[in-house]
């Protein structure tokens, strides 16, 4: 429960009563630490990382701790999870050449998407992935991979020049396009990639806690009960549409790894 | 592409298909090579044949990197010129550039064989 919603509830905020809407703000992503250690302070987004990473790695563990041939209970959830990202992730970027790279998407994928899901969660209620160091991370660990893939396959001197000479253009445009080839594929897109999984995270939480607050702040004996009701309405709706972008964004974020690999592999630009 | 189809994903074939009648399919000029690489996309790669690119997801955000990429870039250099020369307009002069220059290169990358 986030800090605003404390106070509005506790102080019985509402519309005709004086009181301001409360309106939700950044500040709602800021955490007092739970606990400290050794002098690190520990705040709930830290911990929820831990726990979707506990969530995903316990889970998979159990699902193929004795795999049978015919999958049964967990171990048949975790197949199909595990063949979702290969078939509709993995092989149509990679082929299946590239089923090397199921581990990593896999746990990408999971981690991410638990992650976001912590936002509609009763008494968690807010996405790790809102907070920009969690998409960060991941996307620097996709970014040191795709450039090692690419340096590696194509050498270091070979990997900067297919990136930097699109095949097709004439050499006088060259200086003009070149630098857009290195400038997107190496800052633009771990950029964007962190920034769209961050972002979509962060407007979605502030949305659903916009129309929630609203419901509370809204709700007395008037007409404010019908505004109520919208707007609970709404949160139930909103409420839905976030179960679609979680996992949305969870799938673009891995697909877009899986994509970059491809691409770094390949000689073909 | 033949290892999709091994694997019985029938989702393959209509793929492939969108493949050759995409946009890019429209745009691009019916030259030589055209046929195979539609016929067997990653035997074409394999044997180092430069293939138009298959659409995909990875592809509509790789075309949106590039126009962010071009802007960014070109309206950054216009925008570090127009401080030094106090010509303002060079700003989004390269902006106009960068983005010109991000379609051509969209249009070399993903729509031409």
């Amino acid at each position: 429960m986030s800090d605003v919603r404390a106070m509005t509830t506790a102080s019985g905020c509402h519309i005709f009563s004086g009181c301001g809407y409360p309106a939700p703000s950044i500040s709602d992503f800021y955490f007092k630490p739970i606990f400290t250690i050794g002098g690190i302070e520990i705040t709930k987004p830290m911990v929820l990382a831990v726990m979707a990473a506990a969530i995903v790695v316990g889970f998979f563990a159990i699902a193929f701790a004795r795999p049978k041939l015919v999958p049964r209970g967990a171990q048949n959830l975790g197949e199909i999870g595990v063949l979702f990202v290969r078939d509709q992730i993995l092989r149509p970027q990679l082929g299946k050449k590239g089923d090397g790279y199921l581990p990593f998407l896999v746990s990408l994928f999971f981690f991410i998407w638990i992650m976001n899901i912590f936002g509609i969660i009763p008494l968690i209620e807010f996405p790790a992935t809102s907070k920009f160091a969690f998409p960060v991370a991941l996307t620097a660990m996709v970014w040191v991979t795709y450039m090692t893939l690419g340096i590696r396959s194509q050498g270091p001197i070979g990997y900067f020049k297919n990136m930097a000479v699109p095949q097709g253009a004439p050499w006088w445009i060259l200086p003009l396009l070149s630098p857009i080839e290195l400038f997107s594929n190496i800052i633009v897109r771990p950029f964007t990639l962190s920034i769209r999984l961050f972002a979509n995270m962060l407007a979605g939480h502030l949305l659903l806690l916009v129309f929630g607050l609203a419901s509370w702040y809204l709700f007395s004996l008037s007409i404010g009960l019908l505004f109520a009701a919208t707007s609970f309405a709404l949160t139930i709706i909103l409420t839905g549409l976030e179960v679609l972008i979680q996992a949305l964004q969870a799938f673009i974020f891995t697909t877009l790894t899986a994509f970059y690999f491809a691409d770094a592999q390949e000689s073909s630009h | 592409m033949s290892s999709r189809m091994e694997n019985g994903d029938l989702w393959a074939t209509p793929r492939i298909q969108a493949a050759d009648r995409g946009p890019g399919g429209a745009l691009r000029p019916r030259s030589s090579g055209r046929g195979r690489t539609v016929m067997s996309e990653s035997g074409a790669r394999a044997d180092g044949t430069r293939g138009p690119r298959r659409p995909s997801e990875g592809t509509g955000w790789a075309v949106v990197s590039y126009l962010i990429g071009g802007m960014v870039l070109y309206g950054g250099i216009g925008w570090l010129i127009g401080r030094w020369t106090h010509i303002a307009v060079l700003f989004p002069v390269g902006m106009l550039l960068g983005m010109g220059l991000a379609l051509a290169l969209v249009i070399l990358r993903f729509t031409r064989s």
